[in-house]
């Protein structure tokens, strides 16, 4: 998988590399174990070309290495990572990089360009600053930068470059609520033109910027497939009850029905009730409330989130 | 291309300054040593030592009667030669100059310590050699060369204070200890590569580069260890001959060449 020659020794293990591949990456049976089950095991991973594709899953799930070996900076004990194009054209953006402090902006993107793609103009580097929203502080030392603003860099480094698959790690985890949306319409925008493999525990940005998932947990892939298809199959179905008053008795009335999986008050008079059915909730829920005697004030269907989605995914289905 | 596209006016760009010098692995090097004001601190112990070593040898006849007269003790001095002088610079310089070249060499060459800027040279340097030799090349220039004008300035002022030392001693002198040099670094470059810091870097470097004059006291392995190049300089004046240092410049040549492969492989190596 590696090239390893003694003065040409690669500083990646290399991927199979298939111009002629239905996918922009894919894993078959990819496995890494470290001690205490960690890592990742028998991973088939399938990125649609052009995609946004989000991987989620909870601390520990094996998300960073499931990224780092199909990236080629660890080696997998067994299976394998065939890419649709050479390692050269897929960038990698850490969650926030870590740049040398003592070069400006422009001077780190023009080394990642220099690096990866040297037949591209110079001038493609203020562009990408400007693109990534750092156009003002081109000329600026690294040194001095927040963590959101290295995290801009970072993605000026990674685009600079034109690649055909770009891995996001964490891409927001240090903006502020603008930067975030921009960093999310950045990345919706650029399906299409490229492959964006986005890894966060944030559901809503995934819920909103990707259109394939996949949801790990335990080192192992438990759902692929459109992102809608997910929310489809996967979401429970639940209600918000607003109460006038009650609220405590509604509470301990609904957990007591067989049909209610869940009941969480995110806020003083609300109660959201999670069911096994629709139709049990449809024909029970009413009475239940009516017969503790709760004032309602409305009941709504729940809006299926991702969040309700991997949850359901995550709490109920035993590793394969 | 989304990147091609116009930016957005709000994030316009910088409009006075609208090209950027092209940065490669070397000159980002040559910013390494310059910006961060890290060649102040290689060349000071040099130029310190060579300030100081033909002061002290000149005038250690009156240093040492202003000490000896306190009592009844007389302390007399043989008059200073400039191989005195001499030996005064790299006696010291080779010394606390080689512990800060080392210095230098592990921050610049443990690539792996930082593992976030790790990736964004791994993902995008093709070979390990690539990444290695301009890190080792410009610190080891940079010592040889701060080694040089050490020595010319020892050279220089041992001339105006002493007489001029046998120049072609000194010029062999010279070629052998900035030899040594290279060969440390090297070293160096080999154990930072591997080390998960700095700090380990330096330590596990100084301890291979002071165990070597413990090897130098088999008298079989004497004249094959590389630290003999050290003493070099200051035997050369003293009338050693140049062959007797031509096994250890030997076995320094070829475990340079180890110690760059070696580095080459330990970046390689490590996983992130």
């Amino acid at each position: 998988m590696s090239v390893r020659t003694p003065l040409a020794a690669s500083l990646v293990h290399r991927p199979a590399v298939d111009p002629g591949h239905p996918w922009a990456i894919s894993t078959a049976g990819l496995t890494r174990s470290y001690p205490g089950g960690a890592g990742v095991h028998g991973v088939d991973l399938l990125v649609p070309r052009g995609s946004v594709y989000g991987i989620v899953g909870p601390n520990g799930a094996g998300k960073t290495t499931l990224l780092s070996i199909v990236t080629g900076l660890r080696r997998a004990d067994a299976g394998s990572v065939t890419t649709a194009v050479p390692v050269e054209r897929i960038a990698v953006c850490p969650d926030v990089p870590d740049l040398e402090p003592w070069l400006t902006a422009a001077e780190a993107v023009d080394l990642a360009r220099s690096l990866s793609a040297p037949h591209l103009p110079a001038a493609r580097v203020l562009e990408a600053l400007s693109h990534a929203g750092l156009g003002d502080a081109a000329y600026r030392r690294v040194g001095g930068f927040s963590r959101g603003m290295r995290q801009r860099v970072g993605l000026a480094a990674a685009l600079v470059t034109d690649p055909e698959i770009l891995v996001l790690d964490e891409p927001t985890s240090a903006l502020d609520p603008a930067g975030r949306a921009g960093m999310l319409d950045l990345i919706a925008g650029m399906a299409g033109d490229r492959t964006v493999i986005l890894s966060t525990h944030i559901l809503a940005d995934v819920e909103r910027v990707a259109d394939t998932i996949g949801v790990l947990r335990d080192g192992r892939l438990l759902y692929q497939g459109a992102t809608a298809d997910l929310l489809a199959d996967h979401a429970r179905p639940g209600w918000t009850v607003r109460l006038r008053d009650g609220q405590d008795r509604a509470r301990t009335a609904l957990e007591d029905q067989p049909w209610v999986t869940r009941v969480t008050s995110p806020a003083r008079g609300v109660l959201h009730v999670d069911v096994t059915s629709a139709d049990s909730a449809e024909t029970g829920l009413v009475p239940a409330l009516a017969a503790c005697g709760a004032r309602i004030v409305a009941i709504e269907p729940h809006t299926a989130d991702l969040e309700t989605a991997f949850l359901s995914l995550t709490t109920t289905r035993e590793n394969p | 291309m989304t990147t091609t596209s116009r930016p957005p006016s709000a994030l316009g760009v910088h409009r006075e300054a609208t090209t950027v010098r092209p940065l490669g692995l070397w000159r980002l090097e040559w910013l390494r040593l310059t910006r961060t004001r890290r060649w102040i601190g290689l060349a000071v112990p040099f130029l310190f030592f060579a300030c100081t070593g033909p002061l002290l040898a000149r005038y250690a006849d009156e240093l040492l009667s202003a000490v000896g007269t306190a009592g009844n003790i007389t302390v007399q001095a043989t008059a200073p030669t400039p191989a005195d002088a001499m030996d005064g610079y790299t006696g010291n310089a080779l010394q606390l100059g080689l512990l800060a070249a080392l210095v230098l060499a592990a921050a610049a060459l443990t690539v792996n310590a930082r593992p976030t800027l790790a990736v964004f040279y791994r993902t995008r340097v093709p070979s390990a050699a690539r990444l290695v030799l301009p890190r080792w090349t410009v610190v080891t220039g940079a010592a040889v060369a701060a080694h040089s004008a050490g020595t010319a300035l020892a050279v220089y002022e041992t001339g105006i204070l002493i007489g001029l030392p046998d120049i072609p001693a000194v010029l062999t002198g010279w070629a052998l200890s900035s030899l040594y040099l290279v060969f440390a670094l090297a070293v160096t470059a080999a154990v930072a590569t591997c080390a998960r810091g700095t700090l380990s870097a330096v330590a596990v470097a100084l301890a291979v580069v002071l165990a070597l004059p413990v090897l130098a006291a088999i008298p079989a392995l004497e004249p094959w260890v590389p630290s003999a190049l050290a003493g070099a300089p200051a035997a050369l004046l003293q009338g050693a001959d140049t062959g007797d240092y031509l096994r250890a410049a030997l076995v320094a040549v070829l475990a340079t060449g180890a110690a760059l492969l070696l580095a080459v492989r330990g970046v390689a190596r490590r996983e992130l």
